[in-house]
């Protein structure tokens, strides 16, 4: 494994030579200097890339307390793992890797597995009943619905298809940021894609029963 | 739910905006930060149990230094050892008058 001034000296020549920007080769500058000592510099990475990390982690949480929990966790784990950053990728990627992982461990440790019609607001519920055919879903709804549906996936297949249809990653940008390989992220994209479907049918199903029963009530 | 309507949902869940990070986010971490790197000091100098774990194995060490070095005296010293060691032990640890 390369040492901290090998990658510190490799990481900024290779950089150098392959032509990105002063502000990566700044960037590696500075996690030198938190290496070499100068930890209260970690605010400056944390300035830096707090957004990107927030934004990752909202994808798997809505709860903003918990979001920030998980962001606070990623630069904990950056923090203690800075030397083992190499600087033959971007920084930015590595650590969004770390978030990824964050993540993924955070649906594991979720226990709330079952789903529940009841847990679903009214505009999502009032959606699933299909209503009103030609409307788009609230953005909030549309969260609400996918969240649900998607608890009977595994956290591996919430991720692919997250990364996939919300973050719009390609399958090669997955495959950077998790460590799978391409026919392993291709193959969970398709199952994860057959559940995620039978999971909403299933949850439109009792949207449609409930309606039904309103409607014989009244 | 046909594939139209997944569509529709993927769409409109791509509009939430994310969660914010608060203001005082990078003082919570480096404090967080800061709690972890004294808590692995804490840690390093570890309870009583480490510290006798840690000292074992100089212990195992130092009393094979002194079983090799009986053996040699044994094999290539005049005198028996072992003879000398219980004499010497009859009449210091453990004298007669004593009992």
């Amino acid at each position: 494994m390369a040492t901290w001034t090998d990658f510190a000296a490799q990481g900024a020549e290779a950089q150098a030579d392959s032509g990105l920007d002063a502000a990566a080769r700044e960037e590696i500058a500075l996690l030198r200097r938190i290496r070499d000592g100068s930890g209260d510099e970690f605010a400056e990475v944390i300035r830096r890339h707090k957004s990107r990390v927030f934004s990752i982690l909202s994808r798997y949480e809505r709860d903003a307390h918990l979001v920030e929990d998980l962001a606070q966790e990623t630069f904990l784990k950056a923090w203690r793992a800075l030397k083992q950053f190499d600087g033959r990728a971007p920084f930015e990627h590595w650590l969004s890797r770390i978030a990824v992982h964050v993540a993924i461990d955070h649906i594991r440790a979720r226990r709330d597995r079952e789903v529940r019609f009841s847990d679903l607001g009214e505009d999502a519920a009032e959606w699933l009943q299909n209503l009103h055919p030609t409307q788009n879903p609230q953005p909030h709804a549309a969260r609400e619905i996918l969240d649900l549906a998607m608890r009977k996936l595994s956290a591996e297949d919430r991720l692919v298809l997250t990364m996939l249809e919300i973050e719009e990653y390609s399958v090669k940008e997955i495959c950077a940021r998790t460590g799978w390989t391409s026919i392993m992220t291709r193959v969970r994209a398709f199952r994860a894609r057959a559940k995620l479907k039978v999971a909403l049918l299933e949850l439109e199903a009792t949207a449609t029963e409930n309606l039904t029963r309103q409607r014989e009530t009244k | 739910m046909s594939d139209e309507r997944q569509k529709q949902l993927w769409r409109a869940a791509r509009r939430v905006p994310p969660v914010q990070p608060p203001e005082d986010f990078c003082a919570d971490v480096l404090r967080v930060i800061r709690q972890d790197a004294s808590g692995t000091l804490a840690a390093r100098s570890g309870t009583l149990a480490d510290q006798i774990s840690a000292l074992l194995p100089r212990l195992a060490a130092a009393a094979l230094v002194i079983i090799v070095a009986a053996v040699v005296w044994e094999i290539f010293a005049d005198g028996d050892f072992v003879v000398q060691l219980a004499e010497a032990t009859d009449e210091w640890l453990l004298p007669v008058n004593w009992l």
